[in-house]
């Protein structure tokens, strides 16, 4: 299981963690290349269908990175993010997969050491919990 | 509760009766019923006339095919027409109506939700049995309604909460009448402004659960522990889909479900042979190119908090799989999270149009 290496697609919105990643990249931050980001213009605009489709075709962790509540670019996008990301991991749960493969963080834009962080802890938890067993593709 | 006690008719006779009334007075244009043609066969029919209402079968022993909401739906889509519409609906399809009015998808106000009280109604094909084997379902409905026997009920009906609406403008009782009378509740305004103008006295009446509520508490926490035993991880979900023909009739019947087009009919799933292969011997079944749980438990992901667990989506599957546990499942769980009750209230939001800068914290970070 050690050499497992796991494959997280990272929703970033374009106004906060996608920033947030470019400045751990300029700090020289190292954080682990499982992450597979993905630049979205808002968290708003992702469908949980997204999620799980990436789940299904080989993903093994989602990270989605949002604005801290009150800083979104779009007034509430944010908030109806975390909405349905209530929803899908209480589905989820609800059928006794993996809600933990799933991860909703608050990064603003000044945060690249929490983006680096998040990245790190999220890349360990993956790992300990193995591979997706719902994912349909082995790559 | 207020409403009005029409004595001693037979409730069919009664629902008739008020509606010829308010016809005659040029209070409806148009009535949204059942109507049996020369077969035995009920199909949804739009009154017009006061002459057609001899026809009329105010309590369906079935909902066939699309529900009452999604036709109240079409209906209204357009606006204000001007005639006002009574609609004869079943609890589920008050509810429903109630959560298309929150998306936009049915004007309430050229509606009037005529609630027929309800235990639960036949599968389609076991009412063509019926009709075949030279029963009536009608009367078969109404026996089991007065002695309080639900076996022969669809599956979603026997652990529905639901015999009234708890929403509506009209709420049509018998059951507890025995077949002697029928009470009108006026649930609403409109309702009470309606029996009003008809020329009947609204009264103060004396409010009385059915029984059978008790008794459904338990068999759905039942019916809940199987299906979530039933859907326990990835196999037993391949297997639980595993008939499933992505023929999306569930979605089609679904009356929550109103997008024009839905997401999952998009040809964005174009894969080469290779997946293919790999898909196979992991689904144990042909390998449909849309993942049949991405499009099940995404469907179920954008409508489940507004699901009136009906049952439809059940009664419309070629394959007979057993939609409502999975659904109906989702649809406690994500409702519980809002508390949340779909059809309860039309000023009340849906909570995935409602959001807060403070709630669900458990929801992020890393848990």
């Amino acid at each position: 299981m050690s050499d497992f290496e796991p494959v997280i697609i990272g929703f970033l919105c374009k106004w906060c963690a996608s920033a947030a990643a470019d400045l751990a990249g300029t700090s020289r931050l190292q954080y682990p290349a499982n992450l597979r980001p993905i630049m979205v213009n808002c968290s708003g605009f992702i469908d949980t269908s997204y999620i799980l489709r990436a789940l299904l075709e080989g993903a093994d962790g989602v990270l989605i990175g949002a604005c801290h509540p009150g800083d979104c670019h779009y007034v509430d996008g944010n908030l109806k993010a975390r909405r349905r990301i209530a929803i899908i991991k209480n589905s989820i749960k609800a059928l006794s997969l993996e809600p933990e493969r799933i991860r909703f963080e608050f990064i603003s834009t000044s945060e690249g050491a929490k983006f680096a962080r998040v990245v790190r802890e999220f890349t360990e938890q993956i790992k300990a919990l193995g591979p997706n067993p719902l994912k349909r593709n082995e790559r | 509760m207020k409403g009005v006690f029409i004595p001693e008719r037979d409730p069919r006779d009664a629902i008739r009766f008020v509606l010829r009334q308010a016809m005659e007075k040029g209070l409806l244009g148009g009535i949204l019923g059942y109507r049996r043609n020369n077969s035995g066969l009920i199909y949804p029919y739009l009154f017009t006339s006061k002459e057609e209402l001899s026809q009329l079968v105010p309590i369906s022993p079935v909902i066939s095919g699309y529900s009452m909401a999604t036709l109240s739906s079409w209906i209204t889509t357009n606006g204000y027409s001007g005639e006002k519409i009574a609609v004869l609906l079943k609890p589920c399809e008050t509810r429903a109506v109630i959560e298309l009015s929150k998306f936009d998808q049915v004007s309430l106000e050229n509606l009037l939700l005529m609630t027929v009280e309800c235990l639960g109604t036949y599968h389609v094909l076991d009412f063509i049995d019926m009709i075949e084997g030279g029963e009536s379902p009608e009367e078969s409905l109404l026996k089991s309604y007065y002695s309080r026997e639900d076996d022969a009920f669809r599956e979603a009906c026997k652990i529905c909460m639901y015999p009234k609406a708890p929403y509506s403008d009209l709420n049509l009782c018998f059951i507890s009448l025995g077949g002697k009378g029928l009470v009108v509740e006026t649930s609403s305004e409109k309702g009470y402004h309606l029996m009003e103008k008809l020329g009947f006295s609204v009264q103060e009446l004396e409010d009385e659960a059915l029984e059978v509520i008790d008794i459904r508490k338990e068999r759905r926490k039942e019916f809940l522990e199987k299906s979530r035993q039933d859907l326990a991880g990835p196999e037993k979900i391949n297997e639980f889909f595993q008939d499933c023909i992505n023929c999306h009739n569930c979605m089609e019947v679904c009356p929550i479900c109103f997008c024009e087009e839905c997401f999952f009919d998009a040809d964005r799933y174009e894969y080469v042979t290779r997946r293919f292969l790999n898909w196979s011997p992991k689904e144990g079944t042909f390998p449909l190119p849309e993942a049949k749980i991405q499009f099940h438990l995404g469907r179920a992901l954008h409508m489940s908090t507004s699901c009136i667990t009906c049952g439809l989506c059940q009664q419309a599957c070629p394959k007979q799989i057993k939609l409502s546990e999975f659904f109906i499942l989702l649809a406690e769980e994500n409702q519980a999270l809002f508390d949340y009750v779909p059809g309860r209230d039309p000023e009340e939001k849906p909570p995935i149009r409602e959001f807060y800068e403070e709630e669900l914290e458990e929801y992020t970070g890393g848990t």
